[in-house]
This record gives C-alpha cells, sequence and structure tokens, in this order.
C-alpha cells in the first residue's frame, strides 16, 4: 500500500525520493549521456521537476515510473540540445572507469566498454533492463515506444553485445 | 546471463556519483518548495482580483451580446417576412424576360430533367457524336479526349438534378443568339458547379454547343495525406522513434499478441508427429572420434505428450522476445506438423527456447534449471 506521507511534499518526502531513487536516477541519465556530471545534473533538474509539479502517484511503481520518465526526457532534450548534438562530448577520460585504480576486472571493464559503445537506443534498453530491473513494459513506457520496439531493441541489443563480448556475454 | 549483468553493474558502480549529490539536490528542491509556497501566498490577493476581472469581463460580454440580439430583433431580422432589398436572382429573372424565343426553349429544356440517370447519359453520347460528325477540328478532339475521359463523372453527376438539367441543356443544338443569355442563367449555379460552354459554327449557321460540367466535391490529394503522414513521422521524437515505427510497420510481431497456449493448441499428440533435428556433434571420450546424430522423428502419442510436456514445463508467464530472425546457435530445432497443415518450429539452445509462430520467433528465457531438464529430455529421445 502506498503511504500517503511520501505524497506529502516536505522535508521527509525530499530524503525519501533522494535516498531510494537518486542512484538509480542518475545511472540511468549516464547511460544516455555518457558523462557523469551531465548526468548528475540531470538527475538533479528530475528531482526538482517532481516539486514543480507535484504530481499525485498511485502507488511506489507509478512514483517510479514518472521519475524514469520524466529522467528519459530530459535526457533526450539534453542531448538534442544545440551545444550537444553539434559538438558531441569531449572523452576526457573523466567518466571512463580505471581498471588499474578501482581494481575493476579486465572482463567488467570490457562489458562496460561493450555497452556504451552500442547505439543509444540499445544501450539505454540494456540498462534498463539488466541494471535497472525493469520490464519490457516498463521500459517501453519509460522510452515512449511500443513495447514490440522495446523487445526488438532488447534483442538487438543482445545480439550485438554477443558479437562484442563473445562468451562473456 | 547474471554474469554479464553482475559485471555491467560493477562496472557501473565504479562511476563514482558526486558525495555532495544528495545535499545539493535536498537543497534545491527544498529551496523550490519553499518558494513556491511563499509565491502561492502572496500571489492569493492577485489571484482574487484576476478572478473578479474574469467575471466582470465576462459579465460585460453577455451583456454586450444580449444588446446586440435585441437592437437586431428590433430592426426585425429575426422576422420571418423580413427581405433584403434586392437580390441576384431578381436581375437574372429579368434578363430572361428580355430572353429571344429561341433561347425560351432551351430553358424549358433546362427545367426538364431526365427520368433516369441513364437517359441522360444515351442522350448526351448522341449530341457528342453528332458534334464530332459535323466538324472534326483539333479542338473537338481535345474535348472528345475530355468527355471520354469524364464519362463515369457523368454516371454520378446524373443523379443530381440540378447538374443533370445543366448537361442536358448543353447537349440540345441552340441558335447563336442564345449563347449570351444562357451563359448568365448557368452562373446561377456556379456555386455548386462549374460551367464551360464550347460552341462552334457549322457552315449553316447552326451552332453545338457542348458543356463541361465540373462538380466541386470535396478532393483528397494523395500527396497531401502522404505529407500528413510524414508530418506525423516527423512528430516522433527522434529518428530512432521512426525507425523502430518503421520496423513495426514491416511485420516485426507483436510479443503481447503470441500466446503460446493458443499457439501449442494445433498440436494436439492425437494428430500430430514432431521431428527433433540435432544441430551438433559429440567427440567420443573413448577414442576421440565424431559422433553425429540423426534426427528422430516422434509419431507415438505417448511420445508426443512427453515431448509436448517437456517443452512446455517452463514458465510461460514471462513476456518473449520477438525478433525476425531464427536464432543462429541452436541445439535441437523441434518440428511440428499435424493432419491439417500446421506447422511450427521450435529452437532450443543455451538457455532460451524460440517459438517459430507465423512469421515471429518468439524466444522465452529459460533457468539454468529449465534448460538442463530441456536439453537433456530432448537429449534422451534422440538416442531412445
Amino acid at each position: 500500500m502506498y503511504s500517503v506521507t511520501k505524497g506529502k511534499y516536505d522535508d521527509g518526502y525530499i530524503s525519501y525520493l533522494l535516498d531510494t531513487y537518486s542512484d538509480t536516477v542518475i545511472r540511468l541519465c549516464f547511460s544516455y549521456v555518457r558523462n557523469m556530471h551531465d548526468a548528475e545534473d540531470i538527475a538533479q533538474d528530475t528531482f526538482c521537476e517532481i516539486i514543480r509539479r507535484k504530481p499525485e502517484f498511485n502507488d511506489d511503481n507509478h512514483e517510479k515510473a514518472w521519475l524514469f520518465r520524466t529522467a528519459v526526457n530530459k535526457c533526450k532534450n539534453h542531448l538534442k540540445s544545440g551545444w550537444v548534438s553539434k559538438t558531441g562530448y569531449i572523452d576526457d577520460g573523466v567518466s571512463e572507469p580505471s581498471a588499474e585504480d578501482s581494481g575493476l576486472d579486465d572482463t567488467a571493464r570490457a562489458v562496460f566498454d561493450a555497452v556504451m559503445g552500442l547505439p543509444e537506443k540499445y544501450r539505454t534498453v540494456i540498462h534498463m533492463y539488466y541494471y535497472t530491473g525493469l520490464s519490457i513494459a516498463e521500459i517501453a513506457a519509460a522510452k515512449h515506444i511500443s513495447t514490440a520496439s522495446a523487445g526488438t531493441q532488447l534483442a538487438r541489443g543482445r545480439a550485438l553485445l554477443k558479437k562484442k563480448l563473445g562468451d562473456d556475454f | 546471463m547474471p554474469d554479464f549483468s553482475d559485471k555491467y553493474k560493477r562496472a557501473l558502480e565504479y562511476q563514482e556519483i558526486s558525495p555532495d549529490f544528495k545535499e545539493r539536490t535536498a537543497k534545491a528542491m527544498t529551496e523550490l518548495l519553499d518558494s513556491e509556497n511563499t509565491d502561492s501566498l502572496s500571489a492569493q490577493p492577485y489571484k482574487r482580483k484576476i478572478k473578479m476581472t474574469g467575471m466582470l469581463s465576462a459579465m460585460g460580454a453577455a451583456a454586450a451580446c444580449f444588446a446586440v440580439v435585441v437592437a437586431l430583433n428590433n430592426a426585425g431580422v429575426f422576422d420571418r417576412d423580413f427581405a433584403p432589398a434586392v437580390s441576384e436572382t431578381d436581375i437574372i429573372v429579368t434578363e430572361e424576360t428580355d430572353m429571344p424565343e429561341a433561347f425560351e426553349s432551351v430553358t424549358e429544356a433546362v427545367m426538364t430533367v431526365p427520368e433516369t440517370a441513364a437517359e441522360v447519359i444515351e442522350t448526351k453520347a448522341a449530341a457528342v457524336t453528332t458534334t464530332f460528325a459535323a466538324e472534326e477540328t483539333d479542338f473537338e478532339e481535345i474535348v472528345a479526349e475530355e468527355k471520354a475521359a469524364d464519362n463515369y463523372g457523368y454516371t454520378e453527376t446524373a443523379q443530381t438534378t440540378a447538374v443533370t438539367a445543366e448537361i442536358k441543356a448543353g447537349l440540345e443544338p441552340i441558335p447563336q443568339t442564345a449563347n449570351a443569355p444562357a451563359e448568365e442563367t448557368h452562373s446561377a449555379v456556379q456555386s455548386e458547379t462549374a460551367v464551360t460552354i464550347v460552341s462552334e459554327s457549322t457552315d449553316g449557321g447552326e451552332s453545338f454547343s457542348l458543356e463541361t460540367v465540373l462538380i466541386l466535391e470535396p478532393y483528397v490529394d494523395e500527396a497531401e495525406v502522404f505529407e500528413e503522414m510524414a508530418e506525423e513521422e516527423i512528430a516522433a521524437e527522434t529518428e530512432d522513434e521512426y525507425e523502430e515505427a518503421v520496423e513495426e510497420a514491416a511485420g516485426v510481431p507483436d510479443p503481447s499478441a503470441f500466446s503460446l497456449r493458443r499457439a501449442s493448441s494445433d498440436f494436439s499428440a492425437q494428430n500430430s508427429s514432431a521431428v527433433i533435428t540435432p544441430l551438433f556433434e559429440d567427440i567420443s571420450a573413448e577414442d576421440g572420434t565424431v559422433i553425429s546424430y540423426e534426427p528422430k522423428s516422434i509419431t507415438s502419442v505417448t511420445d508426443l505428450l512427453k515431448l509436448g510436456d517437456g517443452l512446455y514445463a517452463f514458465s510461460a508467464e514471462a513476456e518473449p522476445d520477438v525478433t525476425t530472425e531464427a536464432p543462429a546457435d541452436s541445439r535441437f530445432i523441434i518440428d511440428y506438423a499435424d493432419r491439417q497443415g500446421n506447422v511450427m518450429r521450435i529452437y532450443t539452445g543455451n538457455r532460451y527456447i524460440c517459438f517459430a509462430y507465423e512469421g515471429g520467433y518468439y524466444t522465452y528465457e529459460l533457468t539454468e534449471k529449465e534448460y538442463n531438464e530441456l536439453d537433456s529430455f530432448l537429449f534422451s529421445v534422440l538416442t531412445e
């Protein structure tokens, strides 16, 4: 049962939102923009949007779906913005995980590189499915596409990853 | 697959989020919340004022409308006997009274409505033939082509009384002197039809007149329809979504439209058979020779029931992934066929089972346990 107090817009609700969703929303944004600084900015804007709009949620799933959908919209707008679409990102290595420094093993690094190297539509679906744990229907709702398209994108993303990673996938 | 998921999660979580993100965002959200609360409180008097102004404006507009209606009513606009000073119809009627006698006969013909559409068409065709026999000029050949092309259009036109009368009048041989007033008469119906009169004189001084009656009907331009479709496509948020929409339109099946229960209901054990085709080879542990397996056909009801139980033992509650291409790394292919001609191909491979059905490939992921059970079952059937 969805708690009524969750829908009350106060400091407690803000803390609850950030504790519950901040990591997921930031990483969802990261899967789109592939830059942690921008991902954080977009995530912050997403959380502020909930204060501006004050939507009434029916349950946790509704709340989560609203946040993901808003985050996806903001990511798309960001990617379509003049600066990003004309210049692209400068690959300064900030967002690259460093295997030496972090102790990240080579296969995990290869998996990360392979996913980040996918085209946006496949990358985001793979991220939502394997990291966020969304179902195909939830992915379709978040990305404003049909369930069939989401399923197709997931299958194609997997095929591309299999080609890149071989037995690691 | 879980390995992949774990590795990806691990790699992604090495992307460090700023430690103060929550603090910054909470501060921004709190400030936003406070400012909105303050704005809503301070805005209340203004809102009340705006509401009052709006109500007064609406009342003023309603009063003005009422005053206009009363003024028009007093002027007699709403009376049934009210008539405008001069109408165009009156002028045309006056001119008709000055027409020569010869044109009066034409006017009578205009007022005569043929009983059937077929009669009109026959009359028109006869008149056209007469005209072309009298004069074989390039101009009339063009007219003849237009008439021939619009033949079907006239069939429809004849169903409308007013337009039918126009056609008939145009097909009658009329004296030269009647042309001018006749055109004026026709102009009265131009709001519904566009009339073109073509007349040619013969050596005998007699003229024939042809009319092209164009009916102004709503016209749907195919190019516009295409443009509307294109606009809808452009309205899609990204080109990628459009590409996906095209792929869907091209026939990528909807996974929700696939029902495993429905698909398998065509293949009852009593009426179907199955062929299991292995796509792998083993190497003998004893002498290292390659062992290949032959496809095995199953026809007995008992074996088919076992096969069915084995294939559908997994949970089909999950939504399948749908593709238009068969999996390339299958270990077994099972071909079901029944006496009614229904066929279905099933692929099994590493942790999946794929049903090829009505042009789509519906793939379900299997747990390790489900896959091992299925694979060992198929292998046992193959080697029995």
